[in-house]
């Protein structure tokens, strides 16, 4: 009889148990990941006095607020899941990142600097001064494990800088620099250019475009999906090889093109102040028998 | 016979280009490091924002030393030949720089020269955390190696390049184009 009544204890706390678990999983779900496919409102606390000065900026509800109307109108509609793939990009779980289609790259969220800095950008537009370079690939490295006669089709994003109002001309170039290091790995790798520039067969797509502002508004071009493919040659020694993608100008006729379209402000990337010393993408490849 | 051995070359010429045709077999051993090596430049002066709607306004993006005479020296440069858009020392720089990216990063600079007889020297400090800055202003035109404005430049921080020009007796009149390089590194 006692132990009849023990068990039936036990059931009625196992079943208060789930109840609770149940709804608590119902009322506390949407705190706990962004499922809404609204985008976020980006929002801090505004000054008693302030009056938005810039269109990036609205006053909502006492707050200042980023005109989410008027920054994100070119961009493709904020995904449900970006935060949940926003995650699993950046904790390596996709790697295979050619799946990741425009919904996701060409929003902001989709980086990491978005979180850090990015967004502030919005908040905090910049007075008397304009963005005229900067650029940025993500993710910037990527390491393979390869045997000769292999091939790998590998995806990074590029895209402008915060605070860039520019047009920027460029090139995709592949680069084989002398020295290189990968603190992921504890790599470090010294090559002799003029030999590795023959072990590896490596196209870019796209190679030349126009990256587009990322302020006031994101224009649609302002990220771009770039595929490079890279062919192992069969005689590729054994041994650790470094690839970087760099941007430089693009060819003169599309240069002439866009100056003529975009006027004041068209920049071609190599000729101007703005060039990043290692390559914007670095490929580690690790070559073995 | 002769001309059998004239054709023999074009007929085996798929078979050759055939054999030159390797097939590669695509690997998915690889993996990506979600690093972000990004930076951004804004000179002074406002581009025409306000009046934007849908798109961004008007930057234009040179930069100019104006000399009145010679010699003259510690001139500072103006965004579009603007002298309300002039470097004023550390508190107007003429080059922000930023971190935009997820890894520190080293910033150096280079240029090419004006012309014979003048000079530019270049000085930045950091605003937000770096690990060291060249407050001293040291020439970068024609240097052979890169001159480093900052060591390890903090996530989101920034950098403030101020740029003085000098002309000494020789300098040619008239209008003097240069290229000013920037490249920033990973540690």
């Amino acid at each position: 009889m006692k132990r009849r009544n023990k068990s039936r204890k036990l059931l009625t706390f196992i079943f208060f148990i789930t109840v609770v678990a149940l709804f608590c999983s119902i009322i506390f779900k949407p705190f706990t990941h962004i499922s809404s496919s609204q985008r976020p409102e980006y929002c801090v606390d505004a000054p008693p006095d302030f009056k938005p000065y810039h269109p990036t900026v609205i006053l909502k509800d006492g707050k200042k607020c980023i005109n989410n109307d008027f920054v994100f109108q070119n961009l493709p509609p904020y995904p449900k899941d970006m935060r949940e793939i926003y995650e699993l990009v950046y904790y390596r779980k996709i790697n295979d990142l050619s799946i990741i289609n425009e919904s996701y790259y060409k929003n902001p969220e989709f980086y990491p600097g978005w979180y850090y800095g990015g967004k502030d950008t919005f908040l905090n537009p910049p007075i008397n001064r304009f963005g005229a370079f900067g650029y940025g690939c993500y993710p910037a490295d990527t390491i393979a494990f390869v045997k000769p006669g292999q091939a790998l089709k590998l995806t990074t994003f590029l895209k402008s800088g915060w605070v860039v109002e520019t047009f920027q001309g460029m090139q995709l170039i592949p680069t084989f620099p002398s020295s290189a290091n990968s603190s992921y790995m504890g790599w470090s790798i010294e090559q002799d250019p003029e030999k590795v520039k023959d072990y590896f067969i490596i196209d870019i797509e796209p190679d030349v475009f126009l990256l587009e502002p990322a302020f006031p508004v994101f224009l649609e071009g302002w990220a771009r999906k770039i595929t490079v493919d890279i062919k192992i040659k069969p005689n590729t020694p054994p041994g650790r090889y470094v690839i970087g993608i760099m941007p430089v100008n693009p060819p003169q006729e599309y240069s002439d093109k866009w100056l003529l379209k975009y006027k004041l402000r068209y920049v071609d990337i190599g000729s101007s102040p703005g060039s990043i010393g290692r390559p914007c993408y670095q490929v580690f490849i690790e070559v073995s028998k | 016979m002769k001309k059998l051995v004239l054709f023999l070359p074009i007929l085996l010429l798929p078979a050759i280009v055939a054999a030159a045709e390797i097939e590669y077999a695509y690997t998915t051993a690889y993996f990506n490091i979600p690093l972000d090596a990004s930076f951004e430049i804004t000179l002074l002066g406002v581009s025409a924002v306000e009046s934007a709607e849908s798109a961004p306004g008007a930057a234009t993006t040179w930069i100019s030393f104006n000399f009145t005479s010679v010699p003259e020296y510690w001139v500072e440069p103006q965004t579009e030949g603007q002298t309300a858009n002039k470097q004023n020392g550390i508190t107007q720089p003429i080059f922000r720089y930023r971190n935009i990216g997820n890894i520190e990063i080293d910033i150096y600079l280079n240029a090419s020269s004006p012309g014979p007889n003048t000079a530019i020297c270049a000085n930045a400090s950091c605003d937000g955390t770096c690990a060291s800055a060249t407050t001293d202003c040291t020439d970068i035109v024609n240097q052979p190696t890169w001159v480093r404005m900052v060591d390890e430049l903090a996530v989101n921080s920034y950098l403030n390049v101020t740029l003085y020009g000098n002309v000494t007796t020789g300098a040619t009149g008239g209008q003097l184009e240069f290229k000013i390089y920037h490249r920033s590194d990973t540690n």
